[in-house]
């Protein structure tokens, strides 16, 4: 995104005025206009000149596209707000488990598909759980929303949610029928 | 006093005395002292921050940063497991397990018809109707030792959970509420108390319809025809003998169902619970009264 913005800056140039009226392109007013009594004198809108900088409209195209950077680590006190925030990246990828697990895709599994055998191309379309330390990490990127438990219908991941089966991680009682 | 009972006598107090031992000896006061003097706060020691590298640099690392490797969280192809979450409804899960202890514990009155309103009030399901929740999801968790007769009203429930009810004599229907009418169902006095008209219902989105409409799945907007019919083919499939309805004493209990505009049972909308006065005030003009019928 970045580079986009600075090569999009660099195609511009030859468009705009060339190197020796570039002094000209900051009015003469407008370049001390920090005084108080200069402000007072002529206001702000009279300074700026017609070609300037200010009013280029493919600059100003680009500095209302910049504004929207991409952030893709964890912001623990938003601007707005003072909130934490959820990384994009992490939830575009992985998946949380009622239990806290988190599951993901294998790294790989489109790339270099021709050489690979059946059994790995097989093993790389399966979906795995992430380790510990990463689930940690993933539950400090990510706000308490995603880790409430969504209850849908028809949920395929419904079956590993729970983890009911197994006598160690087995939350409700064993009910005798 | 002679000297052997002096000797004996000092020998009793050593022997109460603490002893000195390895664990307690120490040095003289002062009589170590350091030829160096460090400077700053702890005698010029590291400050807990411990020696050389990235800890005694205090250096933070953002979180998820591998010192220039890609990333483990940027590394994993995308899959977008949540994607259109913010769009899907949610129905909080009530087993029919859960049902019978609610009924045992008698925190539902069965000789009523049971909807949202009555299981919320029970105090034993949690519901936020803000958060997307858009009602009950009857799951079949202790559907074999189920055994109410119920007239209950739920907004999503399973074949299984369906057979298990219906084997009781038992009726269920599945119905929408929009989520406006699912707050009025949670909180009904905090709405009555804000002196408002009673809203009407709306009807299912788009892609709920055929769930709603649908006799095999007992929807409130299905053809009561085609239930009884289902109803049959249900007792069939799952190898039990429907019971008759019609010959219950509480037929009319059981027969008793919310207009597809209603929200609360007994109440139509239009109208307003004065709680203050105690007393309904109903509409009267003839185009409020074909807008809430509408």
């Amino acid at each position: 995104m970045f580079r986009l913005a600075i090569s999009a800056v660099r195609s511009i140039r030859p468009l705009s005025i060339s190197y020796l009226n570039a002094a000209n392109i900051i009015s003469s007013s407008s370049r001390n206009y920090g005084t108080f009594q200069n402000l007072l004198r002529t206001p702000i809108h009279t300074c700026i000149k017609q070609n300037s900088l200010v009013n280029n409209t493919q600059i100003l195209d680009i500095s209302s596209k910049l504004s929207v950077v991409p952030v893709r680590t964890v912001t623990k006190f938003s601007l707005q707000k003072g909130k934490r925030k959820t990384v994009k990246a992490a939830v575009r990828r992985f998946f949380r488990l009622h239990w806290g697990g988190w599951i993901r895709s294998k790294v790989g599994r489109h790339k270099k598909m021709w050489k690979k055998s059946s059994s790995q191309k097989r093993r790389l379309r399966q979906h795995v759980f992430c380790n510990s330390t990463q689930s940690t990490m993933l539950d400090k990127m990510v706000t308490k929303f995603w880790k409430k438990p969504k209850y849908y219908v028809d949920d395929p991941y419904a079956p590993y949610h729970t983890r009911e089966e197994f006598t160690t991680t087995r939350t409700k009682p064993f009910v005798k029928q | 006093m002679g000297s052997r009972q002096i000797t004996e006598k000092s020998l009793s107090m050593l022997r109460s005395l603490p002893r000195i031992s390895l664990g307690n000896i120490r040095n003289n006061p002062k009589s170590k002292q350091s030829s160096k003097r460090g400077r700053g706060q702890h005698g010029g020691d590291k400050h807990g921050a411990g020696n050389k590298g990235s800890g005694q640099r205090q250096n933070y690392m953002r979180l998820g940063y591998e010192t220039g490797n890609n990333p483990f969280y940027l590394r994993v192809p995308q899959e977008h497991y949540y994607r259109g979450h913010h769009l899907r409804r949610e129905y909080p899960p009530l087993s029919l397990h859960q049902l019978q202890t609610i009924i045992d514990t008698d925190r539902l009155d069965i000789t009523k018809p049971i909807d949202i309103a009555s299981i919320i009030k029970s105090g034993l399901y949690k519901f936020f109707p803000d958060q997307k929740q858009f009602g009950v999801q009857l799951t079949d968790e202790g559907a074999d030792f189920f055994a109410a007769k119920i007239n209950i009203e739920v907004q999503w429930a399973s074949e299984q959970v369906i057979a298990a009810i219906e084997k009781n004599g038992g009726v269920i229907t599945t119905a929408y509420y929009d989520p406006h009418s699912l707050m009025l169902l949670k909180n009904p006095k905090k709405f009555f108390e804000s002196g408002q008209a009673i809203p009407r219902r709306m009807i299912p989105p788009p892609d709920a319809i055929e769930y709603y409409t649908s006799a095999e799945t007992r929807g409130y907007l299905a053809d009561p025809e085609e239930i009884s019919k289902e109803r049959l083919k249900l007792a069939q499939k799952y190898g039990y003998s429907l019971p008759n309805i019609e010959n219950e004493p509480n037929y009319n209990m059981l027969n008793e169902r919310k207009d597809p505009r209603q929200i609360f049972y007994g109440l139509e909308p239009g109208w307003v619970i004065n709680l203050k006065e105690k007393c309904i005030l109903k509409p009267k003009d003839q185009e409020l009264l074909q807008f809430y019928s509408t």
